[in-house]
């Protein structure tokens, strides 16, 4: 054989190698002795007790979950020591320069009072984020504190730092400091794993213009959801290009979004993300979907489908739309943009017998578990989640704090405006379906996209039989992900 | 059927045994009519672009949609540089392009005149992992390459984004090994009886006659850091750093983008990549038909 066949042959021989062994079965079992001299048992487990409703009655659950072991506390650096810490967070698409300037203003007021530490702000590009924050994380570079919108079981991978044992030792109540939402967000089976960066809630936003133009009286706190939809078709004129309702499509608007699926009764998935059967496939959130696919389908009252993908909410400035779910993140687009008179009501309830319950949502502020100056960072998070800082964020317009008591005292509670929002903010809340879990966008959210087509496009209109179809694969998914975790 | 229509209209029998045959100059307009709604079918985003550049916040979202700016707005080009340093990220991204083709070409070309010149054992083997490279996908190698760096001490600098380029591309090898194998043997034989070592071989006989392939590496390495967004993203923190790329991300938020903006400085960012093209479009195309790649 010639040398360079002998050599070819071989690594054809290494490569086969190589393959069989890396997709070999499990290893046989090799008999091991091993002499111990010392065992050390350490059981951290934890006792969850909940009270959750099951059909209307009150029921107490109680299961025991495994903590890891507590980590032995960071040695705090000497106090006239100066420290770096790094501050992510993202870029929001308008504002660009106003939304770069409050994070360095809130940097440097930091520093101000903090003379020993110094706050390095990174600022990215929203889409990506994530991925950068996480790739940064695993190999041991992440950022010391970084704000996202993780769903509240990322907790379970390992990379946030429980800030439980901080809060604790702090002097302030997080019930009392933070509106509902922001707590739900930051909590994760009973532990704080992050701190709320902001508040908001949705509601209806109206053009008064059109109401004038059609005669059709404002909406008003307490109204329906039949009322919602009549009010939606009194609007829509299509020849002249005017609509009820503006996105609802892709189902932001109207299935996850919204206040709409819960006063309807509807939730998607369980309060811990993990099932979405015995959610999704029940006779409520059929009824809940089958509404909103009813008033694109059906009742034709919502803006364009390429409108609406487009420009999502803000399709509303487009002055030809009557109705809009709104949140307090768009209200400066429309404060800046709207050549028109607006305004904003409560989301519609099921009915007059019924409470609302409100949509809120909440970007929360995580400090990295691999962090190497924890005392420094949560000197920082504890700061930037408070008064001082919540002031600055108030004062600047770039988003509404989560601390109700700035929202007080900017008069916010009492604006026209921002006080239906206020509303909102101190109703019942949940963590929005999609923020449950981190699996949600890949399992249940497709479900959204699938029914709309076959509804919308196919001409099917048994919605429940749909939901009944989807659902299982849908939680199948959920299983596997939740389960290759552990 | 409409076909056999078309051939009865343009070759209708005459009486004297002649046929009539639609004159030239239409057969001409004909085939410009197509072509021009083809120009027009791929001319309408880029249009569209131009008028969302020039439109303000409130024309965007306008029912029905307004095709015209009216009036334009040609400040949002300066608003664009108000909002983000947008000149500082044009300068950051050439200086990557710079290095990168500079890389591409010397490591690609060196690359690929071992596997198509050179004889040595395991060539074909090595050849195939080389390709089979091209396989894996770049999420696979995300986060080891960037533990790697992240080791040597390259995370917030531009030699994550450089340094790769030197060790050649493996669709450019491939790309320019093809090329480099239509080159008749001959000229390097005669190029060795006339004493010329293998160096100077490539640098005098090879080089020289594989300037389109080497102009198609160029254009492809430019367009491909150019636009390259998640490579800066995982790299660089200090936003000093920032590319063309991430600058035209911040204006595309989560909830919110202004689209006006993001139009009006991808405009701006597609100049250099337009410039480029016009220069070196009769090389470039030369290029892609030599290397099999045309469309």
């Amino acid at each position: 054989m010639k040398p360079h066949k002998a050599l070819k042959f071989a690594t054809i021989l290494a490569l086969l190698a190589l393959f069989m062994v890396a997709c070999g079965g499990e290893p046989e079992s090799v008999e091991v002795t091993r002499v111990v001299t010392e065992t050390e048992v350490v059981e951290v487990t934890r006792v969850i007790t909940e009270t959750i409703e099951v059909e209307g009655e009150q029921v107490e659950v109680t299961r025991v979950v495994e903590v890891p072991a507590e980590e032995e506390p960071q040695e705090p650096p000497a106090e006239d020591e100066v420290v770096t810490i790094t501050w992510w967070g993202t870029e929001r698409g308008r504002d660009t320069a106003t939304t770069r300037e409050l994070h360095f203003q809130l940097a440097r007021a930091f520093e101000e009072s903090h003379p020993n530490t110094r706050v390095a702000v990174s600022l990215f590009p929203s889409g990506g984020f994530g991925d950068r924050v996480l790739t940064a994380i695993a190999a041991g570079e992440g950022p010391d504190v970084y704000y996202h919108f993780w769903a509240t079981d990322i907790a379970t991978q390992g990379f946030l730092e429980d800030l439980t044992p901080y809060i604790e030792a702090s002097d302030f109540d997080p019930q009392e400091r933070w509106f509902p939402i922001g707590n739900q967000r930051a909590v994760y089976e009973g532990r704080y794993y992050g701190l709320p960066r902001d508040a908001t809630a949705g509601a209806i936003a109206y053009n008064m213009d059109m109401f004038d133009a059609a005669g059709v009286p404002y909406p008003e706190e307490g109204w329906t959801i039949a009322d919602y939809r009549e009010t939606a078709i009194a609007l829509t004129d299509r020849d002249n290009d005017q609509y009820g309702v503006g996105a609802i499509v892709g189902s932001p608007g109207c299935f996850q979004w919204s206040s709409f699926s819960y006063n309807m009764g509807a939730e998607f998935v369980s309060p811990d993300g993990s099932e979405v059967a015995g959610y999704l496939d029940t006779p409520e959130a059929a009824e809940a979907v089958a509404f909103c696919l009813g008033l694109t389908a059906d009742d034709q009252v919502t803006a364009p489908a390429g409108m609406q993908e487009q420009f999502g909410e803000l399709v509303f400035l487009s002055g030809n739309v009557a109705m809009q779910h709104i949140s307090t993140w768009e209200l400066p687009a429309l404060n800046e943009q709207a050549e028109f008179n607006w305004a904003v009501v409560a989301p519609p309830r099921f009915d007059e017998n019924t409470e609302g319950i409100a949509w809120t949502d909440s970007y929360v502020y995580y400090m990295n578990a691999e962090s190497q100056n924890k005392v420094r960072a949560w000197e920082f998070l504890e700061w930037i989640t408070g008064p001082e800082a919540n002031q600055i964020i108030a004062e600047s317009g770039v988003w509404t704090p989560p601390q109700p008591e700035i929202w007080e005292a900017m008069g916010w509670s009492e604006d026209p405006i921002l006080g239906v929002f206020w509303n909102e903010l101190n109703k019942e809340a949940r963590v929005p379906n999609y923020l449950r879990s981190q699996y949600y966008f890949d399992c249940v959210g497709t479900i959204f996209d699938d029914v709309w087509t076959r509804y919308t496009e196919l001409g099917e209109t048994d919605v429940a039989a749909m939901l009944a179809e989807l659902v299982p694969p849908a939680q199948a998914c959920l299983d596997d992900n939740y389960a290759s975790q552990e | 059927m409409q076909a056999e229509l078309d051939a009865t209209r343009e070759n209708v029998q005459l009486g004297d045994g002649r046929r009539w045959q639609l004159p030239r100059i239409l057969r001409g307009a004909r085939a410009y009519v197509v072509l021009l709604l083809f120009v027009l079918v791929f001319l309408t985003p880029f249009y569209w672009m131009v008028a969302t550049a020039l439109k303000s916040e409130v024309q965007l979202f306008a029912l029905p949609p307004a095709w015209v700016p009216s009036p334009p707005i040609f400040e949002n080009f300066m608003q664009v540089f108000r909002e983000v340093p947008f000149g500082r990220f044009v300068l950051n991204s050439a200086t990557l392009v710079f290095w990168n083709v500079l890389g591409q070409v010397l490591s690609t070309t060196l690359i690929a005149y071992g596997f198509a010149r050179l004889r040595f054992p395991g060539r074909n083997v090595l050849f195939l992992i080389l390709l089979g490279t091209l396989m894996v996908p770049d999420q696979v190698t995300l986060v080891p390459q960037f533990i790697l760096f992240a080791k040597l001490g390259w995370v917030n600098t531009y030699l994550p984004l450089i340094l790769p380029a030197f060790t050649g591309s493996p669709f450019l090898i491939f790309l320019m090994r093809q090329y480099m194998m239509t080159i008749p043997l001959d000229l390097d034989e005669a190029a060795t009886i006339d004493g010329a070592g293998r160096l100077q071989i490539l640098r005098y006989i090879i080089v020289p006659l594989c300037v389109p392939a080497l102009v198609l590496v160029g254009v492809f390495t430019f367009t491909w850091v150019w636009n390259d967004f998640m490579g800066p993203l995982i790299y660089l923190t200090d936003p000093a750093k920032f590319t063309v790329s991430l600058g035209l991300g911040f204006f595309h938020g989560a909830r919110e983008t202004s689209w006006h903006l993001l139009m009006a400085a991808s405009l701006m960012s597609m100049i250099p990549p337009v410039i480029l093209f016009l220069v070196a479009q009769r090389r470039l195309l030369g290029g892609l038909a030599a290397a099999g790649l045309k469309g």
